[in-house]
């Protein structure tokens, strides 16, 4: 008998225990529909970087969960999160990706909304009695906040700050904003997104596994190992690192130490990159060259904000859960804002050797995801381990475990904060 | 006024450019480069043509050898490898500079891999230059019509 939300026995808290979880959250549709309300209607949700819509009217269409919304900057500034849901008959107001509007018109009928989403027009309105075009706004989030540029959403009112929910994630969030000298951050103005024919959370999971990998990245490493005559690999059986669960489900994976030297390295092999030895500040034509093409490959570390945020190597990574086997994930290089074009062009090359669709890495994790749905219905035994390293992880005094780079500590940490969300009732 | 065509020794490279890629001939392929190559594929196909703009492929020679590698050697993904189909459309000259030709290939891709198919389609832009040993491409520049869609793991050539 195995234990399934559908079953007569049916809970999804038993379905996560603290060492493993139960192959069916990665496949029971009831699950899904659970998480699309209790974790992503009631918890702060990363929406997008400030500078996707930096002027007054300046949209993207984006999603919250597996509802569509638009992100919109209304003429005075402020953001708002909107369900893309005509209030009339629910067809969608916006459909480009981005853009710059003053309103959104459902063209089904013409309702009209502003910026913010208040219904400004009904057609022959007449043909209504009485109806209260203030009652018919969007539904839009209650509360939007950016943290330094990251702009969150949350639907629930009853939620902590913001700057609450990221607290423990705060000190590596800064690293990674600041971690440019001189410059902030500015999302290049394309994006890539990957689709993979599993559950969200093999996502979530993996962004911060660093036990994967020497294998899953085997072919990877060959590469750099051949290109840099240097060894690539920076995990074994010594301890190297440390993987932390932060808390709130937040977590980071600490590559400064053991993958550094390597990461700067790499950059030698960008087409385009600079001859060893060339004068940097002269070359970008700045006097910070040097610290400024250093930058080039991140802070060094990955660091996962639970739901649906990773920032990885220098992009920031968007989980969409489209269906309980069906993901898409937007990886979004960020660029140093008002730097020199050679930087960042450099900055694309390095994030595509590895990332996207046809980098050199990540196809290979979309190709286990795959393997996991394959795999994952066979067999009597139901469940999917992440016990590794539970008996040498640390309880720090901030309350945050610390492990082995190897280690299951940072999973753990988010599948506590799936239990706390998913056991709540709203 | 005439209109400029392909020289048909272009042309027939491009068939067989395809060929190889279609047999997983991809060291046979790289052959057809040359060492100054560009091979790319940015995310907007209506990109301009500059490298100031996130690509799903940007590839020097090196990079691109290390692509082949993976491709026929190393990646997961191919393991079991895909088995592609291509059909072009019939190449259109765009310019003539010098010994460099520049032409335009409509291409539709059938994937197959581990019972799954997927379409892909879209144009080539070629600029080949003549060389003692025949044509030979300085770029290759894909233009996926799905570029801006979610993309499964792309590591086949295109």
């Amino acid at each position: 008998m195995t234990t399934s939300v559908n079953g007569a026995e049916g809970n999804a808290l038993d379905l996560v225990l603290p060492d493993r979880v139960h192959r069916d959250v990665y496949t029971d549709p009831t699950v899904f529909e659970m998480e699309m309300e209790n974790i992503f209607m009631h918890t702060w949700v990363y929406v997008g970087h400030e500078s996707e819509i930096a002027r007054p009217g300046d949209y993207k269409t984006t999603e919250v969960g597996n509802k569509p919304v638009i992100l919109s900057r209304d003429r005075d500034g402020a953001i708002h999160v909107l369900m893309n849901r005509c209030r009339h008959r629910g067809a969608t107001v916006c459909q480009w990706p981005t853009g710059n509007a003053t309103s959104f018109r459902c063209r089904f009928h013409g309702w009209t909304y502003d910026q913010a989403g208040r219904l400004t027009g009904v057609a022959y309105q007449e043909g209504y009695s009485g109806l209260d075009k203030s009652a018919l706004s969007l539904e839009s989030a209650p509360l939007v906040e950016s943290y330094r540029g990251l702009v969150f959403a949350s639907f629930d009112r009853d939620v902590p700050t913001l700057r609450e929910h990221l607290g423990p994630a705060l000190e590596f969030l800064d690293r990674f904003i600041d971690h440019i000298p001189g410059h902030g951050l500015r999302a290049a103005p394309q994006a890539q997104r990957l689709r993979y024919p599993a559950n969200w959370k093999i996502q979530m999971e993996n962004s911060l596994d660093g036990y994967h990998a020497n294998f899953t990245h085997a072919s990877f490493f060959s590469i750099m190992q051949a290109r840099t005559a240097q060894p690539a690999q920076y995990v074994s059986a010594k301890r190297t690192s440390d993987s932390v669960a932060l808390g709130n489900g937040h977590a980071m994976l600490d590559q400064r130490v053991a993958a550094g030297p390597a990461l700067r390295r790499r950059l030698d092999t960008l087409p385009g990159a600079p001859a060893p030895g060339t004068d940097l500040d002269a070359l970008f034509g700045v006097p910070d060259g040097e610290q400024l093409y250093a930058a080039t490959p991140g802070p060094g570390f990955n660091l996962a904000i639970f739901p649906n945020l990773a920032l990885v190597g220098i992009h920031l990574r968007e989980i969409h859960p489209v269906s309980v086997d069906r993901t898409d994930v937007v990886l979004r290089p960020m660029l140093a804002d008002g730097g020199p074009d050679p930087i960042n062009r450099l900055r694309l090359r390095y994030h595509e050797l590895f990332y996207g669709p046809s980098g050199f890495g990540q196809p290979d994790d979309l190709e286990m995801f795959d393997r996991i749905k394959e795999g994952n219905s066979a067999g009597t035994d139901p469940w999917i381990r992440l016990d590794r390293g539970l008996d040498r992880e640390v309880t720090e005094a901030d309350g945050s475990q610390r492990g082995d780079i190897t280690d299951e500590t940072p999973q753990r940490g988010q599948y506590r904060q799936w239990r706390a969300l998913m056991a709540k009732q709203w | 006024m005439a209109v400029e065509t392909v020289p048909a020794e272009l042309a027939v490279l491009l068939r067989r450019e395809a060929m190889l890629l279609d047999q997983r001939d991809y060291h046979g392929w790289l052959d057809l480069f040359t060492e100054d190559c560009r091979y790319w594929m940015p995310v907007d196909p209506d990109a301009a043509d500059e490298p100031d703009t996130l690509c799903h492929v940007f590839d020097d020679h090196a990079r691109l050898t290390d692509r082949v590698w993976r491709t026929a050697n190393g990646a997961h993904t191919e393991d079991p490898p895909a088995r592609t189909a291509r059909v072009l459309g019939e190449p259109v000259h765009l310019a003539r500079d010098a010994d460099e030709v520049s032409c335009f290939t409509p291409f539709l891709l059938l994937y197959s891999r581990r019972g799954r198919q997927e379409t892909f389609g879209g144009s080539y832009q070629h600029r080949a230059v003549t060389t003692p040993d025949g044509w030979r491409i300085r770029e290759k520049r894909i233009r996926l019509i799905d570029g801006q869609s979610a993309l499964p793991a792309l590591t086949i050539i295109f």
